[in-house]
Formats: C-alpha cells, sequence, structure tokens
C-alpha cells in the first residue's frame, strides 16, 4: 500500500491525535479550496534558487521594450511615460483564469512564472542573466531574449537613474552589501496604501478618475487665464502627475474589464458544468464592479484589493503586503453571511481561503540577497488581525475568526497574520489564535495594541486616533492607514547589520569581506584600557553605520518624486489626488521612519563576554582577544569557547548583560532623535532578522561572543541565542522586559519554541494564555511562537517529500519547512523548547 | 588619487561589469571567479566582487598587469575577468555548487556559466 493509500485510511481524529495538521487540513477542505491549494507554484526560493519550474517572466521586458521605442517619438514627460508604459503592459499582458477560481489576477503572465520588470536595475538584469535554474523553455532561445533586454536597458534603468543623485562614498559602501539591504528605491520596498481613502465604500476608480479629471481642468483653466506667479509654475508638473493619475486608473479599470470579458467567454462559449458556468459569471460580474465601482459584497471586496495590489505590483517591486482585512472586509462578510445570508459561513471561509491563495501564488524576480533573506516566501506579507476602531473599541470581527479558520485549512506560509492583542480581545478570538499556532502554522504572532499606539504617537507624534488604525508595513513595523500616517514606501537600505558594529570596533571599520573602509576609524582596540573606551568605540561604529543608511534613504526619498514616481499608488493616495503630488514626496507625509536591526543581540552578548573577560576577571588581554578574532579563533580554541561558555549571556534574566543590552538600545535611541527623515521625523530602530542571520553568516567576521566567520547569527530580534537561553520562558520575558518596548526603539522581535504536547488541549490554551499575561504585564511588544516538535522537523530534514506540508516560523514570518536551506534548518532546532507553565 | 576619485574607480568597475554586452562575456579558463583570493558581497548576484589582496589601482587587463598593494579599498573585479595574466591567482575547488545553501562562494556555485 502506498503512503498515501495509507493516509487515506486515516481518521481525522488519528491525524489529530499524531498532530500531522497538515494531513488534517487536506482531508477537511472542500475539494474547491484542495484544488486551487494543490495548484500553486511556490514562490519563495529554497536558499537563493527558485523552486524547480519556477521560471523567469519574460512578457514584461518585451512589452516595455515595445512601448519604450513607440515613446521616443511622442515628447511626453517623464511620469506620463512611465504610466504608459505600465498601461501599455496592463492591455497587453497574457492573462488567465484557473479551473475553480472565483477570484482573479496574477503579477506574471503564467502561474509559474515570477515577474521580472528590466527597467528596475542593471544589477538585477545581470543577476538574471546569470540564473542557472529560471530561464524559462526553450533555455537557448529565452538567455538570448534575456541578452537582449539586458542590453537593452543597460544605462537606462531606474538604477542608473538614481545613482549619480547620490553620493559617491555612500553609494559604493551601500552597494557592497555588507551593512544594508537594498537600492534606495521608490520601486523596490514596502507600500503602504491609504485604505481609509479606498478600502471604506465610499469612493472606487472612477469616483477618482473623474475628480482628477476636474483637477486637470481647473488648473488648465488656471495657467492660461490667471496671472503668472511662481504658483501657477507648480501646476504645469500636477497636471503631468495628475494625467499620470488618470492613465493608470484607467489602465486598471481596463484590465478588470479584460477579465470580465474572458471570464463571461468561458461561461457561455466553453463551460459545460452549470455550477461553474454560475461561478464564471459572477467573476465577470465582479471585474465589471470592481475596481470601477466600489464593491458591494466579500468577493467584490476581496477583488477590488486583490487588483489593488496587482496593479501596484506592476509599477513596483513590493517586498510586503500591509494589509487589515478583517477591518476593511469585515462589513461586506457580516452583510453577506449574518445579515442578507447570500453567504453560508463555509463559503466565506472558501473565499477568505482563496484570497490567500491568490496572495501566496504571488512572485515576483527578487535579487540572491532576498532571497536568501527572505528563504521560502516572495515578501512578508503579515497581515494585520483584530486591534481596536478608532475610538478604541475592540475592531474583532466574524472575519477575523474567518480567516484564522481559513489558514488553518489552506495552510500557506505566506500571507501570513499578526493579533494585535488588546485586553479586550474576545477569549473565542485567542482561541482561534491558539489553533493556528498550535496546528503549527507559526502564525498570527502577537502584538501588544496599546504598547504599540503608544510607541507609535511617541515616535513620530501619530494622533491617537490615526495611531489606532495601524497595520504591519512589513514584518513588525506599525504604520497607519490615513492620508498622512500610511507610508507609501519604506525602502529596505536602512535595514543594517548590526553584528557588524561589535566586529568594526575590532577592525576600526575596515570590512575584510568587501575589502573596504566601511566604518569609522575608531582607535586600536589593542590600547583600549577600559569598558568605557570599547563602548565609546561601539557607539562611534553604531553612528556611523546608522548615518550611512539613514543619509542614503533619506537621499533617495527625497529625490524619489522626480526620479521614480509612482502615478498607480498616487492615484489611490487621497494626498496625491489632492496634491497633484508624487505620494512619497516627503512634503506630504508625517513620516514613519525606521532602521531594521538585523543580527542585533549578538552585540549585548559580545560586549558582556569583552567586559566580563577581559576587564572584570582579567582572563584575558585586549591583545590577546584581537588575535583571536583575527585568526577567526583558529588557534585559541580554548580560549573561544570560554567566551562561549563562561560569559553572561542574553535571555536569562541577568542584570549583567540586560544592562548592556539597554545601554545599546538607548544609546541608538539617542541618536535615532537626532537622525531626521525627509518629513523630519525620527528614526528608531527596530530588531528583527527575518533569514538575515543565515544570509549574513559568512559576510560578518569573528565576534567576542565565539562566533566565527560562517557560523549562523542569532535568530534576531531580542531573541536569545540559539540555545543559550537556559533559565526558562519567564526569564527570557524577564530580560525583554527590561527593555521599554515604548521609548528604547521602534519593535522588538521575539520568538519561542514550545512543546506541542505540552499544550495541547484546553489545558495548553490556558497555560498559554497564562504566558500571554506575563508578556502583557511585562509590557512587550511582540511574540511569535513555533510549535513543531524536533521529532517533526529532523523527520522532515531526512524524509522532506513526506513532510512538504510543515511549517515554521522563521523570524517575521513563516515558511515551508522544507524551502529553507538546511543552515536555517538547523538554527530553528536548535531554538530552545520552552516548557511553560 | 583622492579617496573620492578611488571610489569612483570602484563603482567604474562595477557598472561597467553591469553594462558590458552579453555577447562580450566570455569564460576564459582562468577567471577571478575561481581564485579562492576573490570575495563577493551580499550584492554580487550581478558577477561583481572584490579581490582580498589587489588594491583599487590594479588592473589585471593591462598589459603588463598592473599591481597595487597599497591602497585601502580592494580591486573591483568581476566572477567573469579573465585572470590569466594575473600573478596572484589561486585556483579553488568548490565543494559543492548546490546553490540552495546559503554558504560561501554564494553566487558562484549556482552562476549559470560556471556550471560544468
Ligand atoms: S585572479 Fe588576481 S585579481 Fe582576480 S581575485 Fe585572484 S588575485 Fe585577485
Amino acid at each position: 500500500m502506498t503512503a498515501e493509500a495509507a493516509r487515506n485510511l486515516e481518521s481525522v481524529e488519528d491525524l489529530e491525535k499524531k498532530q500531522q495538521w497538515w494531513w488534517v487540513a487536506e482531508k477537511t477542505r472542500s475539494r474547491r479550496l484542495d484544488y486551487l491549494r494543490k495548484a500553486i507554484w511556490k514562490k519563495g526560493a529554497i536558499g537563493g534558487l527558485y523552486n524547480p519550474g519556477v521560471k523567469v517572466d519574460l512578457e514584461f521586458g518585451l512589452l516595455a521594450m515595445e512601448s519604450w521605442n513607440a515613446a521616443q517619438v511622442l515628447a511626453d514627460p517623464k511620469v506620463i511615460q512611465f504610466a504608459k508604459h505600465l498601461a501599455h503592459y496592463l492591455d497587453n499582458k497574457t492573462i488567465f483564469i484557473t479551473d475553480h477560481a472565483q477570484l482573479v489576477g496574477y503579477v506574471g503572465s503564467l502561474p509559474h512564472t515570477v515577474f521580472w520588470d528590466p527597467t528596475m536595475g542593471e544589477m538585477l538584469n545581470e543577476e538574471i542573466y546569470n540564473d542557472s535554474t529560471a530561464i524559462p523553455e526553450p533555455v537557448e532561445e529565452s538567455i538570448k531574449t534575456v541578452a537582449e533586454l539586458c542590453d537593452f536597458w543597460a544605462g537606462k534603468t531606474m538604477q542608473s537613474e538614481i545613482l549619480p543623485t547620490f553620493d559617491i562614498e555612500d553609494m559604493m559602501k551601500v552597494m557592497s552589501g555588507a551593512v544594508g539591504w537594498g537600492l534606495p528605491m521608490s520601486r523596490t520596498g514596502y507600500s503602504g496604501k491609504d485604505y481609509e481613502y479606498l478600502m471604506t465604500g465610499k469612493r472606487a476608480f472612477q469616483d477618482i478618475l473623474d475628480e482628477l479629471n476636474q483637477k486637470i481642468e481647473e488648473a488648465d483653466y488656471r495657467i492660461h487665464n490667471e496671472t503668472p506667479t511662481p504658483e501657477i509654475l507648480d501646476l504645469y508638473d500636477k497636471i503631468d502627475c495628475w494625467e499620470a493619475m488618470t492613465i493608470m486608473l484607467e489602465a486598471g479599470m481596463r484590465h478588470a474589464k479584460r477579465y470580465a470579458r474572458l471570464a463571461r467567454t468561458l461561461a457561455e462559449q466553453f463551460e459545460a458544468d452549470s455550477t461553474r458556468r454560475e461561478e464564471l459569471l459572477l467573476v465577470a460580474e465582479t471585474c465589471e464592479q470592481v475596481p470601477a465601482k466600489p464593491p458591494r459584497s466579500l468577493q467584490e471586496s476581496l477583488q477590488y484589493d486583490l487588483f489593488i495590489q496587482l496593479f501596484s505590483r506592476t509599477e513596483a517591486v513590493e517586498g510586503a503586503w500591509p494589509s487589515r482585512p478583517d477591518y476593511y472586509h469585515g462589513p461586506y462578510y457580516q452583510k453577506d453571511v449574518n445579515e442578507k445570508k447570500r453567504l453560508t459561513e463555509q463559503a466565506a471561509i472558501d473565499l477568505v481561503g482563496e484570497f490567500l491563495i491568490r496572495a501566496a501564488e504571488v512572485g515576483q524576480y527578487k535579487p540572491r540577497w532576498t532571497k536568501e533573506g527572505l528563504q521560502g516566501i516572495d515578501g512578508t506579507w503579515v497581515w494585520t488581525l483584530g486591534g481596536v476602531n478608532k475610538d478604541g473599541s475592540d475592531a474583532c470581527n466574524d472575519l477575523t475568526i474567518a480567516f484564522m479558520k481559513a489558514a488553518r485549512q489552506v495552510r500557506v506560509a505566506n500571507p501570513t497574520f499578526a493579533l494585535r492583542w488588546h485586553p479586550e480581545v474576545r477569549d473565542e478570538v485567542m482561541r482561534e489564535a491558539f489553533e493556528c499556532i498550535r496546528h503549527g502554522l507559526g502564525y498570527p504572532s502577537i502584538r501588544n495594541d496599546p504598547v504599540l499606539i503608544e510607541n507609535a504617537m511617541f515616535w513620530h507624534g501619530h494622533p491617537v486616533e490615526e495611531a489606532r488604525t495601524w497595520l504591519h508595513q512589513a514584518c513588525m513595523s506599525p504604520a497607519p492607514t490615513t492620508k498622512h500616517g500610511f507610508q507609501p514606501m519604506r525602502m529596505a537600505s536602512a535595514t543594517a547589520n548590526c553584528a557588524k558594529i561589535i566586529e568594526y570596533v575590532f577592525t576600526r571599520g575596515f570590512d575584510k569581506t568587501v575589502n573596504m573602509q566601511m566604518g569609522a576609524l575608531t582607535d586600536d582596540p589593542r590600547k583600549f584600557m577600559d569598558f568605557e573606551e570599547v563602548k565609546t568605540a561601539w557607539s562611534a561604529q553604531m553612528e556611523s553605520i546608522f548615518g550611512l543608511l539613514v543619509r542614503v534613504v533619506n537621499r533617495g526619498r527625497a529625490t524619489a518624486p522626480k526620479t521614480c514616481p509612482r502615478p498607480y499608488l498616487s492615484a489611490i493616495s487621497e494626498r496625491s489626488v489632492e496634491t497633484g503630488m508624487d505620494v512619497c514626496d516627503p512634503s506630504l507625509s508625517r513620516g514613519n521612519a525606521w532602521i531594521t536591526g538585523f543580527t542585533w543581540v549578538e552585540n549585548a552578548d559580545s560586549l558582556a563576554a569583552v567586559k566580563k573577560l577581559v576587564f572584570d576577571d582579567k582572563k584575558y588581554t585586549m591583545d590577546q582577544l584581537c588575535d583571536a578574532l583575527e585568526a577567526d579563533w583558529e588557534g585559541h580554541e580554548a580560549m573561544r569557547l570560554d567566551f562561549v561558555n563562561n560569559a553572561p549571556k542574553w535571555g536569562n534574566d541577568d542584570d549583567y548583560v540586560d544592562d548592556i543590552m539597554v545601554w545599546c538600545l538607548r544609546d541608538v535611541a539617542r541618536f535615532s532623535k537626532e537622525m531626521k527623515c525627509p518629513s523630519g521625523n525620527n528614526w528608531p530602530l527596530l530588531p528583527e532578522n527575518v533569514s538575515g542571520n543565515i544570509h549574513y553568516a559568512n559576510m560578518v567576521g569573528a565576534l567576542p561572543n565565539g562566533r566565527r566567520l560562517g557560523d549562523a547569527l542569532y535568530d534576531g530580534g531580542i531573541s536569545p541565542g540559539p540555545g543559550l537561553d537556559k533559565k526558562g520562558p519567564t526569564a527570557v520575558l524577564k530580560s525583554c522586559g527590561k527593555i521599554n518596548h515604548v521609548e528604547d526603539g521602534r519593535a522588538f522581535l521575539l520568538n519561542q519554541r514550545l512543546s506541542p504536547s505540552q499544550l495541547a488541549g484546553e489545558k495548553g490554551f490556558t497555560m498559554w494564555k497564562a504566558y500571554l499575561k506575563t508578556w502583557a504585564d511585562l509590557g512587550l511588544d511582540h511574540v511569535q511562537f513555533n510549535m513543531v516538535s524536533d521529532e517533526t522537523l529532523r523527520a522532515a530534514q531526512s524524509d522532506p517529500e513526506k513532510y512538504q506540508e510543515v511549517i515554521v516560523r522563521v523570524a517575521g514570518y513563516s515558511a515551508h519547512f522544507v524551502d529553507i536551506s538546511r543552515k536555517t534548518q538547523d538554527n530553528i532546532i536548535q531554538r530552545t523548547v520552552q516548557g511553560i507553565g | 588619487m583622492s579617496r573620492r576619485d578611488e571610489l569612483r574607480k570602484v563603482q567604474a568597475g562595477r557598472l561597467s561589469a553591469q553594462r558590458a554586452p552579453k555577447a562580450t562575456q566570455v569564460k576564459a579558463e582562468k577567471i577571478c571567479g575561481l581564485c579562492s583570493n576573490y570575495s563577493e558581497g551580499a550584492f554580487s548576484g550581478e558577477g561583481a566582487g572584490s579581490c582580498r589582496i589587489l588594491k583599487v589601482k590594479s588592473d589585471i587587463s593591462a598589459d603588463p598587469p598592473k599591481y597595487d598593494l597599497e591602497s585601502t579599498d580592494g580591486y573591483q573585479t568581476m566572477n567573469l575577468m579573465d585572470a590569466g595574466k594575473c600573478q596572484y591567482y589561486e585556483k579553488m575547488s568548490f565543494v559543492d555548487k548546490d546553490g540552495t545553501e546559503c554558504s560561501d562562494p554564494r553566487y558562484r556555485r549556482s552562476m549559470r556559466q560556471m556550471q560544468d
């Protein structure tokens, strides 16, 4: 009997007992959902390569080349030319509707392709040319096409456009990739949306289009009829910007109509099954309604959202998906399921499950550093559930619960959820969250809503009613969804490889991996006489790294409206529709900047080790330590083990090292208030990691915590080093509780592994709630859980075919265990399993 | 050479690598990407890297090659740079070519042109 046949004989109860939740899901979900779930092509990379069969999509490049050549005969302003490129693509790209689909739209031309926009940058284009696996069939011919596209766009890309606007030294340091991530362009990063403008049912594309046309008409009239003044001068650019927005909205509506036509044609001419015919006709009706007009039902609301995201992902490579789906789609669920009873609860859950699947299948070709840093996923789609309304009352609704139920049925690793916990969240909602975690999804992560609302007000001055609308801009950082509070672009370049701070203290700022003077030329560490001198050098290196990244992003943001306009995102943002200015213009934004701190905790553990073993115990000299680090600890193994085992480690409620952690964070917080973004606001630190700890393993040299070049870094945020938290979960929470989660930084990621057998049943739920109470009382802002046993993970390593569906929490996101590199798998297994209660 | 000039040279090296017509990118027998002194940054997917020994004013394609061992910043080079004339070339052997792992040499192993 095959394994599959044997499984088919097992009952749901047996599978539940064995905690094989992925088979439970497969057996209990509807046939339609099962088909759609299995039809997904996973777009996350394993290590640095895409899954077999996933290919780069050449269609955008070819259509863009066509429209570029056509544009050369027109004298269009840049923003209009760009909008026309995108419109040309939307009008001509291949579209498809998969069997059983009720929601449509895909960012590429075929389900197995990852979107590639060769106008973005030569760095990315070269990488695709070099890629050994993702070139589509027939390979020889496709390589020629890729080469042609690379050659055609060389020197004409956004990257080429922006590079000369940066300081040469800063740009070379950033492009080395040693301390920061990505280029500061407004077409790559995390785009928030003005959901309060767009998703409250008051308007849709046609309403905005009418308003824009009126604005163009008025401005045109003023130019030709009023006395010329500098104010009139501004109107020329505004008209261009408004016109580009109209091109995008019209293209979006035409694109939806193409789907309506396709669905209707399939229904009327090809579909024999009457149920499916009805479904297709409903798809057609839906796409005739949205995005032109506001949605009237749950299906239309979800489809509207998908179109909004699809067009935005055509305009830019978006590494995140800020969303608060239960809040904005909730009223339609309420109407369809509870009031008008047009949908059963299960039909609604199926629709929500399909919505998750449509998000899970999105793929845009990412450079290798992103593939490695976000193993197993295309980007961090951390969707925000729960929280409060603008008046502070509980915002959880029936759709909050439906999303969590659907997640357990479709078990996608991306999107994931983060639940905004507050004291009024009903037990029923917490129970659903617990079930998702217990079923091994690794999500939702739990966020402390009162703390984060206060934090958003403290760092960026968001008014309380706006702060209460917050969602996750990426994995962790809150951002409001309001006119001036939402963040149209978070450039990921302000993502610091923080372990370099302590590394550079010992190399005087020279980076041996990229062979450049990267940091500050601080004093010779061999001559340091006391720990204060180490701290002074640490501060200087911290300021030099963070200062570099912030300078570059500030410059990128200030020049973005001219170098990389976003006509589509502007068209769906009230502030741009109103002013005729690009959505990324810093003068329109309150500012919500933050520095993501990868590989952060190594600093506290390393500083504690230096203080203890060199200056307090005087067991070693600075000279000896410098020699050992220079040799990557080679020939100094006994000493290295001393630094690993006999120095205090973060996460054990030990003030010796915890005070150092708090000192580091407060020193950064001081500098965070001195640095300002182009909107004039602060730059707080947000320690978290995704899988940057593995990606950077070969970029960070030996450190005083005993780590060698190549060893995986800690899994990040404020999580203790794997296996180094020896005093239990309460000690971890107490260490983390010494940090002020409002004033010491933007947010703090904490990974915890819990035992699935200990947390089984009602008793487990009670214990988990007690754990969360301690967590909340200590004022922590975040925690996320892995609840998959070592046994299952080891089995998945040796027999990946059988465990395709096991999901784990990496850091800030979840991934299928088989889709992450061996090194990352090992790193997750090494995390301490905490027994609670 | 001022530091800014040095850096312009580093940048020019990198950009010319990115913009070189594909037809000219051929793999010689000895290339920097096969040398153990070659180092890649986190963004080197496009095939650029630096030398751990030679410094920025070096030029291994000149005749005779120029070797700078004094400046601060490393010599910017590429995976596919013809290293036939470089006297510091040291052939390295790849342990494996499985690009699904994240470790050094990270980009070279999975690069199409480097496959056997
Ligand atoms: S071949 Fe020469 S220039 Fe190239 S990496 Fe080796 S030593 Fe450096």
